[in-house]
């Protein structure tokens, strides 16, 4: 071949390597129409619960899709694709744009409150020579039972920390000497409040509960989304708890947890997660549901939305979308708040104490 | 590199090479958005050339940050790639001026894509062997009284096997059920894929200097186009420029 083909034959090479952005393409202002398939085909492709909600979906397209295409403004698009997604009953479902956040807060919205941390703070917390703020954990002992309110699941947790914190209390040492809690033995019991905790790391939940675990249990199965179809899930990824920290100091005694509907998702993960333990009870009102792992995607204009792609069944088969029910239900009665009260807390003293 | 003498014959060099590089990227199991941005490369290997064949191996790592000018969200990409190269020498050729040697490429791709604005799918990772014919082109020529060369190797993979995380996760299927990830598990379960709906397109275009003690230096220019059509779709476009030293060993 002659050599002018050749740099014929270079060239075309080279300026070849520098056009493959005619092939990777982005619209830099996406029409409503494309803004809303792309969350349309999303969310029907790779959300979790379509099935287990009884949610017509193509219906929805119907309704919203001519709202999409004919909204005036970003924020009359983003209202409608907010109400579309609304239908979904998922608090794990959001838009998040600049001007912002479309949520659907029904779950523990409709519901009593059954908390208010001021109170605890102020009649349980802050009087007691106990209270200790041990990472992200408010604990302290309260008429000899352990107590810890964990806010957020968010927060990092340890199995050394867990350690520290069984240890306090449990501990058992002759008043005198080496003292870590106002008490001269152990505690009667524990009671883990994660009431309003609306959910943060899994992990996290795992690492309390493997805690106060003792020998291997199965406590739920995990399905991924595996393909477009509505049923298209994984087999089931089986879950377990077992002991983690210091073999020494396993902690015995019974153990509540409070809870409420504004329990969610990773709280709620940990309420089903405990009760699979025998001296655990759950107490207070149903969890507020989130039982599918939320993942992230972008639309064409570059809001951001979330939505649940897995779903999750307890080791009894119950799906936990729809919230952990407490077994001893109990509400905050206002004449105890006026008092100074929690009810819960009460009860849960109570119930450890008669044990 | 390819100079047709005894002196540049049956020679092995080491290479060691670092650059910059620039990615453009649309992995849909992410975003539709476009991420692009630039990063650094660094490549080892070696290049060896007989009397019938020249063959050549490498390793390279490149960093990312591409961001989306729509959302001004970032991600970190990490990818490791190698290759190994065969080429055969024409004999026809010896004493013309340019050189074509048809050849084979072995390449194998291990990618992380990490969105940093994600939170339970923020990592997904992706791997590929890939069986290419290629085209090794080579000129050698004198400027200044000095020898160099110039040069391409480019190539389009035939058959690939690729895995890519599950539909709607960054779990993958053979990892699902197993409380420790291992290696392997990101590379089980993929698929075959090849024209239709996969194609990819490398070019390695280079200036060669060889220096008097046997030694050498290259300046490189890598390319690839990749179109992955999968449940997730995917496209990227990298680029680096890489300076390289050989050693002779």
């Amino acid at each position: 071949m002659r050599p002018q083909l050749f740099i014929i034959f270079l060239i075309a090479i080279i300026g070849f390597s520098s056009c493959e952005r005619l092939f990777i393409k982005e619209e830099p202002q996406p029409a409503n129409a494309a803004i809303f398939d792309h969350l349309w085909e999303t969310v029907d492709e790779k959300y979790s619960f379509f099935t287990d909600k009884n949610i017509d979906w193509d219906s929805a397209r119907t309704v919203f899709r001519p709202k999409a295409i004919n909204a005036r403004n970003s924020i009359e698009l983003f209202n409608v694709l907010a109400d579309m997604l609304f239908i979904l009953k998922d608090g794990h479902v959001n838009i998040s744009a600049g001007i912002d956040l479309s949520r659907n807060w029904e779950w523990y919205l409709e519901y009593p409150t059954n908390f208010n941390f001021d109170l605890i703070e102020r009649n349980y917390l802050v009087p007691s020579e106990d209270y200790q703020i041990s990472g992200p954990f408010h604990n302290t002992i309260i008429d000899s039972v352990g107590y810890m309110y964990y806010e957020s699941f968010s927060a990092n947790v340890s199995t050394s920390l867990m350690d520290y914190l069984v240890q306090k209390f449990n501990i058992n040492e002759p008043k005198g000497s080496f003292q870590i809690n106002s008490l001269e033995g152990p505690v009667a019991g524990l009671i883990i409040d994660i009431r309003n905790n609306g959910g943060g790391s899994i992990s996290n939940a795992f690492t309390i509960t493997n805690r106060f675990a003792d020998e291997k249990t199965k406590v739920a199965d995990w399905f991924y989304k595996n393909g477009p179809e509505h049923d298209d899930f994984t087999q089931a990824e089986e879950k377990f708890i077992e002991f983690e920290g210091n073999e020494l100091n396993k902690f015995y005694q019974p153990i509540v947890v409070l809870i409420n509907r504004g329990s969610y998702s990773s709280a709620n993960f940990f309420a089903s997660m405990m009760s699979f333990l025998p001296n655990v009870t759950l107490m207070g009102d149903q969890t507020g549901g989130g039982g599918g792992l939320p993942i992230n995607n972008e639309l064409p204009n570059g809001w951001r939305f979330r939505f649940s792609s897995t779903k999750t069944l307890d080791a009894n088969g119950n799906n936990i979308e729809f919230g952990v029910v407490p077994d001893i239900i109990v509400n905050l009665d206002s004449t105890d708040l006026a008092n100074g009260k929690d009810t819960m807390i009460e009860e849960a003293i109570k119930f450890i104490k008669n044990r | 590199m390819g100079q047709e003498n005894s002196e540049f014959e049956n020679q092995t060099h080491f290479i060691t090479g670092i650059g910059g590089s620039y990615v453009n990227v649309i992995d849909e199991g992410i975003s539709p958005l476009l991420y692009n941005g630039i990063g650094g490369s660094a490549v080892l290997g070696f290049y060896q050339e007989k009397e019938n064949h020249v063959k050549t191996g490498i390793a390279k790592f490149d960093f990312n940050n591409p961001s989306s000018s729509i959302s001004n969200a970032e991600m970190y990409t990490f990818r490791l790639e190698g290759h190994y190269q065969y080429y055969w020498k024409i004999q026809s050729q010896k004493n013309q001026k340019w050189k074509i040697r048809p050849g084979l490429d072995l390449s194998a791709k291990w990618a992380l894509r990490q969105h940093l604005g994600y939170t339970n799918n923020s990592q997904h990772i992706e791997t590929r062997f890939s069986l290419a014919p290629a085209i090794m082109v080579a000129l050698p020529f004198q400027l200044w009284n000095r020898n160099f060369e110039i040069g391409l190797f480019t190539s389009i993979p035939l058959i690939t096997y690729a895995t890519r995380p599950l539909f709607a996760s960054t779990r993958f299927s053979a990892s699902v059920n197993k409380d420790e990830v291992e290696f392997f598990d990101y590379l089980k379960d993929g698929e075959i894929i090849s024209f239709g709906n996969y194609f990819k397109w490398s070019a390695q275009y280079y200036l060669y200097f060889p220096l008097k003690n046997g030694n050498g230096l290259r300046l490189d220019y890598f390319w690839s186009y990749e179109n992955y059509q999968a449940l997730n779709p995917m496209q990227t476009g990298e680029h680096s420029i890489m300076i390289s030293t050989f050693f002779k060993i």
